[in-house]
């Protein structure tokens, strides 16, 4: 199940909020690329969260987070055309109203993933089709996609990464992938594969008839 | 803030030399679009060595008269939910249980403007936040038609965000210079090549070459890729002068058309433009005469 959480929500789902940076958190350090006693919560936490981000969870039967994406607009400050501008700085930035960048992909046992193939499937396929259906929403044309080599290395591993827009981009030694994903049927389609049944639209967690037609509105305190 | 102060900064903004262009700009758009209501209200913007505007806002004068009187400054319904988030904001989904909310909305129906209508969140590259609101008096008209409406909302927000940058910054650029590959869609559009066959030279797909108009359209603030085009013909950013271009005319090689798209469909398409080259076309050489070589430019790739 995916749910959205705005940004300038989470201190209403403290628990959500949480479970997601504990998740980057678990990833980073799976990943190894930083120096052990590096990784922690502030280095998580990054700046672009303080942004009022869309956060888009994906959240398991028993309503815990499993998979975490961050949307901003391009129109604004953004991972690809403000923290990577240092290390190419010729680089044109990337900027439309009609243009969204998603970001710290995260996904339960990213690394080891072996024992939990069709999870990660079925996540990054609800992933995909909300993304879709966020961006047709907002009457968005693209979306583009900002991950690290994990993140790209499950989405390739299942033929969805994306079209790559530039070559990795490499920052404090870790490489990080620019894909590029267009709104509409051919993304639905991309993604929808990885789902058994039709896909449930998102839950809105600001939106409190959202949250009233799924039941959730008497969840939100445990949220 | 005291309301007396965002007021006065409303009319500092109102006696400068640029802001009539932008209000006209906004009745053009309330009047074209049958709009009962549109609002802007900004936060931090960038205005270069003068220091930031703490706000700024355009509104009915009826609503400001109301919100004086009230000594208030919540000058769009959604100020309070709207400004936070990135997502566009449809009025429909707001919580009427919520007493302020309801208190607004009440506003907007009393002094008709309808209790329909979208608020769009707006970020800047300076850190800028603002809101642009419009209310929509035929609620039919706005659900059919909702996704193009909705775009073109997208779109026209950002341009009248950019305007509004622009007039603070004082500054009468247009935007970033258009990169290679964006020039490179524009001729190539200019040239009434579809989408298929843009990607195709640039060695891309559609998807692709659709993403880098838009990049292209955004950059340039124009409504739409053809105004885009437009835009860079005027300016000179791309040359479309095929009369005095004397040599290197096309031929069955050299063309992309419909023909060599379909045959080209079953293959891999390798072969592509040089960007740069596309983008700084000299005099002297149509785009037409550029001949598809293996070569791929390895700066954008």
């Amino acid at each position: 199940m995916i749910a959205l959480l705005p940004g300038e929500s989470r201190a209403l789902f403290p628990r959500l909020t949480d479970e997601m940076y504990g998740l980057r958190l678990s990833a980073a350090r799976a990943r190894l690329d930083r120096p052990l006693g590096a990784v922690n919560r502030l280095t998580v936490v990054d700046y672009f969260d303080s942004l009022d981000p869309l956060y888009v969870l994906a959240l398991n039967d028993a309503e815990r987070v499993v998979g975490a994406l961050r949307l901003l607009p391009t129109t604004g400050v953004t991972m690809l055309n403000d923290a990577f501008a240092a290390s190419s700085p010729q680089r044109p930035r990337i900027e439309s109203p009609l243009i969204w960048e998603a970001s710290r992909l995260t996904l339960e046992a990213t690394e080891n993933s072996q024992a939990q193939e069709k999870i990660i499937d079925r996540t990054i396929g609800e992933f995909g089709v909300a993304l879709n259906e966020i961006a047709q929403a907002a009457a968005l044309t693209h979306v583009v996609g900002v991950f690290d080599s994990g993140a790209h290395r499950l989405l390739s591993s299942r033929g969805c990464a994306g079209e790559t827009l530039t070559p990795p981009i490499s920052l404090d030694g870790a490489q990080t992938f620019v894909a590029l994903y267009e709104v509409g049927p051919a993304m639905d389609a991309l993604f929808i594969r990885f789902l058994g049944q039709a896909a449930r639209p998102p839950v809105n967690l600001a939106n409190p008839e959202s949250t009233r037609v799924r039941g959730w509105r008497a969840l939100k305190g445990r949220l | 803030m005291y309301c007396e102060d965002i007021f006065d900064l409303i009319d500092r903004l109102a006696r400068a030399d640029k802001r009539p262009g932008l209000d006209r700009f906004l009745d053009e758009f309330q009047r074209a679009k049958g709009l009962a209501h549109v609002a802007y209200v900004a936060f931090n913007l960038p205005t270069g060595a003068a220091g930031r505007l703490p706000l700024s806002a355009v509104c009915a004068p009826s609503w400001r008269k109301l919100l004086v009187q009230s000594r208030r400054v919540d000058v769009a319904p959604l100020l309070r939910a709207g400004l936070g988030g990135i997502a566009p904001k449809s009025w429909g989904v707001l919580d009427r249980d919520d007493p302020v909310v309801r208190k607004l909305l009440g506003e907007t129906l009393e002094l008709e403007f309808g209790g329909n209508g979208v608020s769009i969140p707006l970020r800047g590259r300076d850190g800028e936040y603002a809101l642009f609101s419009v209310c929509v008096e035929d609620a039919g008209s706005w659900g059919m038609a909702r996704h193009s409406l909705m775009r073109r909302l997208m779109v026209a927000s950002a341009i009248f965000h950019a305007k509004v940058r622009r007039a603070c910054l004082a500054r009468e650029s247009r935007g970033d210079r258009l990169t290679d590959r964006e020039l490179a869609c524009l001729r190539l559009r200019a040239l009434r090549k579809t989408d298929d066959e843009i990607g195709l030279a640039l060695g891309a797909s559609s998807s692709a070459a659709r993403f880098w108009l838009e990049t292209a359209r955004a950059r340039l603030d124009a409504a739409t890729v053809d105004k885009a085009v437009e835009i860079a013909v005027a300016t000179g950013s791309i040359r479309l002068d095929h009369a005095a271009f004397g040599r290197n005319r096309p031929n069955a090689d050299n063309v992309i058309d419909s023909k060599s798209l379909e045959r080209a469909l079953g293959e891999k398409p390798v072969p592509t433009f040089s960007q740069r080259a596309l983008g700084a076309e000299p005099p002297g050489r149509p785009l037409e005469s550029i001949r598809v070589t293996p070569a791929i430019d390895r700066r954008e790739q």
